[in-house]
């Protein structure tokens, strides 16, 4: 085994060298535990073109206000980038919004029967109205109603395991991945944790892709 | 005892620090900008940068404290960052901006506003004892300065 170093000198190196390098080593090591990963989604949460060049990936909360105002941004970036860009709309409900979750079944049934952006649209739209009730699925049945979808089927799935499953599992993925706000999104796997982020810095990275792909 | 109090204080300011950092550094630095985005202090092109950076300052500033290298130079940088984040809380709260925790450690621990403005408080204390005793026969600098 070497000798420790004797003089203030090289003490101070070796300490310095091995204080920056130990935190570093372990963050390096924490970061490689997240797997790289392409959201993907059934077609009913898919918006565009599916050859779109750009994929942009929204892990969303129908309960969250800022996931709300969010929605106009989107719409504008999907026609402003027209047939470029694609959108692939995820699951995102926190624990602390009561209904955020079932909200999210609700959307995905309607999603079974082909009618999930409008749900999606409504849900925000509404969202000062359900997110305050007592039993938010009375409002969703409206909606469900108003949106034309066969009913029984709707209320069955409200009820299924399966649509349920779906939910948890973008949930799961996103936790995966160190979601830590919403609405968080991917351009081509870039990550913008906000709608300012997307606001801000969107347009320009996806021009930046745009370009380097022509 | 002074010598205890000081290494302990040394140890748990440089540990939550540490702890602060690595959340921060380990995450993508997109999550803490938003973090930094609801002070509404900065502006929006300068939160990527910032937030890549400072994870950086608090882990190695906590390791050189909780080490005792370089122990004055760590203890008053941890105060400084520690003056500043007990600012823009403060700053946020007199505003009426609604934190709804401060975002000082990532997702593993949402501590209220008030909490941390409190902790923050401890930590400056703890801080100033490192600075003032923190050089002791447990610190690097200890060794260091026993060197040739």
């Amino acid at each position: 085994m070497a000798p420790l170093p004797t003089t203030r000198a090289s003490r101070n190196l070796l300490a310095g060298i091995l204080l920056l390098s130990l935190p570093a080593t372990a963050v390096v090591v924490g970061r490689h535990t997240q797997t790289p990963w392409i959201a993907q989604a059934p077609q009913y949460r898919q918006k565009g073109d599916a050859e779109a060049k750009i994929t942009l990936v929204e892990f969303s909360d129908f309960e969250c206000p800022g996931c709300a105002s969010a929605t106009p941004l989107v719409k504008q970036l999907l026609a402003t980038y027209h047939p470029n860009v694609r959108l692939v709309f995820k699951y995102f409900a926190w624990d602390f919004h009561k209904h955020a979750k079932s909200a999210a079944v609700a959307a995905e049934c309607a999603g079974r029967q082909g009618k999930f952006w409008p749900m999606h649209d409504m849900l925000y739209l509404r969202q000062g109205s359900w997110s305050v009730a007592p039993d938010a699925r009375i409002f969703f049945r409206a909606y469900a109603k108003e949106i034309g979808l066969n009913f029984l089927a709707f209320e069955a799935c409200l009820n299924d395991a399966a649509a349920l499953a779906a939910v948890d599992q973008d949930i799961q993925e996103a936790r995966d991945h160190w979601l830590n706000s919403t609405p968080t999104f991917f351009i081509n796997g870039k990550r913008f944790s906000s709608s300012m982020q997307l606001r801000t810095l969107g347009s320009r990275e996806i021009d930046r892709l745009l370009k380097k792909q022509k | 005892m002074k010598t205890a109090l000081a290494v302990a204080a040394r140890i748990a300011v440089g540990a939550v620090f540490i702890w602060g950092g690595f959340q921060h550094a380990v995450n993508p630095p997109e999550e803490f900008a938003v973090v930094m985005e609801s002070y509404y202090i900065l502006p929006p092109s300068y939160l990527i940068p910032l937030a890549t950076f400072l994870p950086w300052a608090e882990l190695w500033l906590g390791a050189f404290l909780i080490a005792g290298y370089k122990t004055r130079l760590s203890a008053t940088g941890i105060a400084a960052m520690l003056l500043v984040f007990e600012i823009a809380l403060i700053s946020a709260k007199a505003r009426g901006i609604p934190l709804q925790h401060c975002g000082c450690f990532g997702s593993s621990l949402r501590l209220p506003p008030e909490a941390t403005i409190a902790l923050d408080i401890v930590l400056l204390g703890c801080a100033w004892a490192a600075f003032r005793n923190g050089r002791d026969r447990w610190s690097l600098d200890d060794w260091i300065s026993a060197g040739r």
